[in-house]
């Protein structure tokens, strides 16, 4: 087909003109290369990358991930330019702490610092008046470009009221309150989503309750809020809350706590949600009574085409389960019922939606293996990506047509099981699910030599992986085996203890490190970082950035925090 | 329309006639609105100068068309969908030298062929994956114009900002 044809003769070439369209396209390409005088690309000095256009390099890099992308820009002075464009930036968000303040001022005088998002302040630390002010310097300077923001200190919104006019999204949701200050969201024209805080004083957040009322012309699209006395907002509050984006909320996440509802709640909840009618996501959490839950998820007309619904509720929730298949079967993509106990017969239905979910997040405990097998992948499910089982899930020959059924799998998350991990099945999900970018198992508990694991498919068919959370037998497979192979995606890493390897020392880990070269945050139990070890592991892992290390039996404690800053390591509690 | 398309002679920058099935050179999006504006279905003789594009890169696009002219074409909002994988064929494909590479992304780009402009660049990121600033450079051939100084600067700055 591709047979030159160099005989037929010049003369008789009908030339036809360079058509409009190759022209136009011409034109368009020649545009491009000077995307705007005001650029981020000053494509004329573009001498010392390769040879394709700063347009191409573009296309290029914003398939790389914000690891790579900090690589990328220190290659050279024009592709560090490159990595200021918009389209890249909107995947780094700017972290501004106690620590780094003065630094990111002093530096704005030299560099052109660019950040649509940014989060400021870590839960610990309180900015003085002083570093109130540079606070406020940064934010002349950056607030402009600002579309979202993380705090945690509500007192800083009202200091920067009026620096962040394009605001879109605002997490206060693990802000505190500090101080007696005022609190106006009205300010924020543009602000379309909206995560409410939990631990402030009733008077912030009453202030916050008529600020979202009284933001006539805005329109919000996202908002979570936690209901209940005490802890949460006032239920009555939150439903007037409510009531006033109805029409245009697409994304709601509510958090019940010891609410009672008697008839004036049920009324005006029945009246609120009868009134939605954009919802695509609903994210309901009450532990303790399924009241309010049956009660919207029954109002809640089918005009809304719910794709994501998230239920957390410890009992028996086969009733919810029914309503919801009956409700929104066609337009749903993503279940979430890590917290409902469902039994046998819905988990039934679940078969009718299997094809249909893209993600699906079961508490499978109690629950047969031939049933939850059925429910999940009756036949080849080609639709789904995202698999979290609870509890249980179907083993040994059951786990083998699981595993064969769902090839398309990205995330397993299989953490939390009382089932255990066998030496055969993680050979079938590393023969398998060849498409995980995510993979999360228990520790196995295998009796066998680790050789036995090295007769199985290993982990290296996970080329993609971007995290892994597993004990260490997978990865020492790779070191026996000697392979020459590395994730180069693989940036979150926590390691847990097995049978085979009860404790990791720093040495097993700078053993692996060939392995992951993109690895930014490990995590892992009993880990003795004094002396020169952080060091070591820097040198080992040049992207790592954080080492949370668990001592034995004190799981739940805050973790070390190692953070990297100017080359050094510092250890914060 | 017939089963049997029509050819269209396709030109290379170095003068090469490519005889070519039409419905092959309507995976380029350039060739397909060129036919369509002008309404040269059936004008055989007509021969398309492609200035941009030699002769060993376009047979070698010919080949991309080829295995992929019965693929649908992708909707316009699809460019944000980058959720596909590369096929094997296409893995296959794009297993040539770097120069080779760069040039595939210039014609696909300029020929307007959306599928093959998202192989190559991507196999090009992938390329870059995992590796340090200077492992990169090497990778390119790109020399390093940061003084220590600047160097230390971005270092700093890279240290604040984290994943989205």
């Amino acid at each position: 087909m591709d047979s030159g044809n160099m005989s037929e003769s010049i003369d008789s070439k009908a030339y036809i003109n360079l058509t409009p369209a190759l022209k136009k396209r011409e034109e368009t390409l020649e545009c491009n290369h000077v995307i705007d005088a005001s650029s981020y690309i000053r494509v004329a000095n573009f001498t010392t990358a390769p040879r394709l256009p700063a347009e191409m390099w573009l296309k290029i890099l914003s398939n790389l991930r914000h690891g790579d992308l900090l690589q990328v820009n220190l290659v050279c002075k024009d592709w560090y330019q490159l990595t200021r464009a918009p389209e890249l930036r909107r995947k780094s968000k700017l972290v501004i702490t106690t620590r780094n303040l003065k630094d990111i001022s002093d530096l704005m005088e030299h560099i052109d610092l660019k950040y649509e998002s940014v989060e400021i302040g870590d839960e610990l630390n309180v900015f003085s008046n002083a570093e109130h002010e540079l606070l406020l310097k940064i934010f002349k300077y950056l607030g402009s470009d600002i579309v979202q923001q993380k705090l945690y200190r509500v007192s800083t919104i009202s200091r920067l009221n009026n620096l962040l006019p394009k605001i879109e999204e605002l997490d206060l949701s693990e802000s505190w309150s500090d101080k007696i200050v005022k609190v106006d969201l009205k300010k924020f024209s543009k602000l379309k989503s909206l995560l409410m805080p939990t631990y402030v004083r009733e008077h912030i957040k009453s202030e916050l309750v008529s600020s979202v009322i009284q933001m006539s012309r805005i329109r919000l699209e996202k908002l979570t809020v936690k209901v209940g006395p005490g802890i949460g907002f006032f239920p009555v509050d939150c439903l007037n809350m409510l009531e006033t984006h109805v029409s245009s909320l697409r994304w709601l996440k509510l958090e019940f706590f010891w609410l009672k509802v008697d008839l004036t709640l049920q009324r005006k909840l029945q009246e609120t949600f009868k009134k939605f009618t954009q919802l695509e996501v609903l994210d309901l959490t009450d532990i303790y009574n399924k009241e309010p839950i049956s009660i919207i998820l029954e109002n809640l007309s089918k005009e809304n085409r719910l794709k994501t619904i998230v239920l957390v509720f410890a009992g028996d929730g086969d009733d919810l389960l029914e309503l919801i298949i009956k409700k929104w079967s066609d337009s749903l993509e993503c279940l979430d019922l890590r917290g409902l106990g469902v039994g046998e017969n819905s988990v039934k239905q679940l078969n009718f939606m299997s094809g249909k979910l893209r993600r699906l997040k079961l508490n499978a405990y109690g629950l047969k293996p031939q049933s939850l097998l059925h429910s999940i992948a009756p036949k080849i499910n080609k639709t789904l990506t995202e698999l979290k089982l609870f509890g249980s899930h179907p083993v040994g020959e059951l786990f083998c047509v699981l595993a064969h059924r769902v090839p398309n799998l990205t995330t397993l998350d299989l953490k939390g099981l009382i089932s255990t991990i066998t030496d055969e099945e993680m050979g079938n999900i590393f023969q398998n699910l060849i498409h995980l970018r995510h993979l999360c198992l228990e520790p196995c508990v295998s009796e066998k030599d680790i050789e036995y694991l090295c007769s199985k498919p290993n982990i290296s068919n996970l080329k993609r992986l971007q995290t892994l959370y597993s004990c260490f037998c997978p990865i020492k497979v790779l070191v026996i085996l000697n392979l020459d192979f590395k994730f180069r995606e693989l940036t979150k890493m926590e390691l847990i203890a097995c049978k085979r390897f009860r404790k990791l020392s720093i040495s097993r880990l700078v053993d692996i490190n060939i392995y992951f070269p993109a690895l930014e945050e490990l995590r892992s139990g009993d880990l003795d970082f004094s002396g020169n070890k952080i060091q070591e592991m820097r040198k080992s892992f040049p992207r790592l950035r954080r080492i949370y290390v668990q001592g034995e039996g004190e799981i739940y404690r805050y973790p070390f925090q190692y953070r990297h800053e100017q080359g050094k390591c510092n250890k914060i509690l | 329309m017939c089963d049997e398309m029509p050819n269209i002679k396709l030109e290379s920058s170095d003068g090469e006639i490519f005889d070519v099935d039409v419905k092959i050179a309507k995976c380029s999006g350039t060739i397909r609105t060129m036919l369509e504006d002008c309404g040269m279905e059936d004008n055989v003789n007509a021969i398309v100068p492609l200035l941009n594009v030699n002769s060993a890169i376009l047979r070698k696009i010919l080949v991309w068309a080829d295995h992929h002219k019965d693929d649908p074409l992708p909707a316009e909002d699809d460019e944000n969908k980058r959720t596909y994988h590369i096929s094997l064929w296409d893995a296959d494909f794009v297993k040539v030298d770097q120069s080779t590479l760069f040039d595939l992304i210039l014609a696909a780009n300029y020929l307007d062929i959306k599928s093959l402009l998202h192989v190559t660049c991507k196999t090009v990121a992938n390329m870059m994956e995992g590796k340090t600033p200077e492992m990169i450079r090497k990778f390119f051939n790109i020399p390093n114009d940061f003084t220590p100084a600047e160097k230390e600067q971005l270092g700093a700055e890279n240290e604040w900002s984290e994943e989205e």
